[in-house]
């Protein structure tokens, strides 16, 4: 009986850790193309290599999972190079949009800050062989930080009042929600793992986190107006 | 603490937190918005309240040059011609000065009623409307006047216009009223960016403490502020007093 219970628990896990997989999947490519739709609204700012960055994400989440089933070794590269380029990304689009000094030299030196982890990831520790966890860790906590300053300056300014349209706060909300969330899941999954289906919930939750940042990614694509 | 502990710990602190940064973000946000919206319409009220202030003290000010336009050159016409044409009784040739002197009056007259007319002044630029002021410095000799105007002209919006074209009013009834000076200079400047104004006399200047430059000036830089711009006053004793304001059209 017991074993009946179990067996069903797992397969049910299964089942909508593939829904959810699925539909996140479905996700990328939806917003990847609705970038592109409304691409001539935001051309003009620093957010216009959005889909560029929708689009690597999109390619290492497809290959990361063909590459699951075989040659894992080229997993660990690409996701590395992902990071690094994803982070440098954000953390420039906010140094573009965020006007107060002080708050582009905070920005800058988390910058500074993420690219040293990321050599020193490289340096101590095999590109090939492994995930860059630390790299990762910091980038996410430095991209917390750039979003709380960027929510910060909005409050400063009469943005506040046009924010609903503004495509980059609904972009900001979701990585801050995703980030908020997803660090500790990354690091119990890194120093807590084993092999048990408990793991799977923090799945659940990490999927679903996926899916409700590219849900704010589409509000703001759809809700934005030119500025 | 074993693995399944802190799994289960993370698994619902993670949406509970989650859920309170989002109430938090939105009331924040929604606070913040709602007293911006406060501060902007009671700025507004206030800018309405300038506004109509100014209206009103042009307006007053355009009735006292009416009635010392009346009194002192319209007035003094028709005394004249009254004189002439008791002179004439005895005099016949004396007539065509008589019929000058009213055909003067009769011009001064249509200036003024064109001055009266609202629809008149409202449909002025502000290179009018000060040319008006000029002129009728210098025709009622008040004053030796002087507008320049550089650049091409950009129309502004009316109602800071007026609040532009009070600040002014102000100043040159300063000027006229306490110092003492023989000559004024008003220069408009344009450019695509702003619009540069500098007004300057060359009387006898006042010190900052000055009580009725005191009220005037604050006037003046309140009106200034509320249309964005910037105002500066400088004042020599013996020298004179100039204006600078800045208006951006951006």
């Amino acid at each position: 009986m017991i074993l009946v219970i179990v067996i069903s628990y797992k397969f049910y896990l299964e089942t909508v850790l593939n829904i959810l997989e699925n539909t996140f999947m479905t996700l990328y490519v939806i917003v990847f193309i609705i970038a592109l739709i409304r691409l001539p609204l935001y051309k003009d700012t620093p957010l216009k290599y959005l889909p560029i960055i929708l689009f690597i994400t999109l390619a290492t989440e497809f290959v990361g999972q063909l590459l699951k089933i075989g040659h894992r070794d080229f997993i660990f590269l690409i996701y590395n190079i992902y990071y690094f380029l994803y982070f440098s990304f954000f953390f420039y689009v906010f140094m573009k949009v965020i006007d107060v000094v002080s708050f582009k030299k905070c920005i800058k030196i988390g910058l500074a800050i993420f690219w040293l982890v990321f050599l020193g990831d490289i340096v101590f520790s095999s590109i090939l062989k492994e995930s860059f966890i630390i790299t990762y860790i910091v980038g996410a906590g430095i991209l917390i930080l750039c979003i709380i300053l960027y929510y910060i300056s909005i409050l400063q300014s009469s943005l506040v009042l046009v924010v609903k349209n503004d495509l980059l706060f609904w972009i900001s909300v979701g990585l801050f929600l995703f980030y908020i969330g997803y660090i500790p899941i990354k690091i119990i999954k890194t120093w807590f793992y084993k092999p048990d289906s408990f793991f799977e919930i923090l799945l659940i939750i990490q999927f679903s986190l996926i899916i409700l940042m590219y849900l704010f990614f589409l509000t703001g694509f759809l809700w934005m107006k030119k500025r | 603490m074993d693995e399944k502990e802190i799994i289960i710990i993370a698994a619902i602190a993670i949406p509970v937190s989650l859920v309170i940064i989002v109430i938090v973000l939105f009331s924040v946000f929604s606070s913040r918005k709602n007293r911006l919206l406060r501060e902007q319409a009671e700025a507004k009220k206030v800018f309405d309240r300038e506004l109509a202030e100014s209206q009103i003290e042009i307006r007053e000010e355009t009735l006292r040059n009416i009635s010392w336009e009346l009194h002192d050159n319209i007035g003094q016409l028709m005394t004249l011609a009254k004189i002439q044409s008791q002179m004439a009784l005895e005099k016949p040739e004396l007539m065509t000065e008589v019929s000058k002197t009213i055909g003067s009056g009769i011009d001064e007259l249509r200036a003024l009623s064109k001055l009266i007319n609202p629809e008149a002044l409202k449909s002025l630029s502000l290179k009018e409307a000060v040319s008006l002021e000029i002129e009728r410095f210098n025709r009622l000799k008040f004053i030796k006047a002087e507008l320049i105007v550089k650049g091409d002209i950009i129309p502004i919006e009316s109602n800071i216009q007026v609040i532009i074209f009070r600040i002014l009013q102000e100043f040159f009834s300063n000027t006229i009223k306490h110092s003492k000076a023989s000559s004024l200079k008003v220069i408009l400047n344009y450019s695509d960016e702003e619009l540069k104004i500098t007004a300057k006399d060359d009387g006898i200047g006042f010190e900052k403490n000055d009580d009725f430059m005191g009220i005037g000036l604050k006037n003046m830089e309140t009106r200034a502020k509320l249309i964005h711009s910037a105002l500066k006053i400088d004042s020599i004793k013996d020298k004179g007093t100039a204006l600078y304001l800045d208006y951006n059209f951006t």
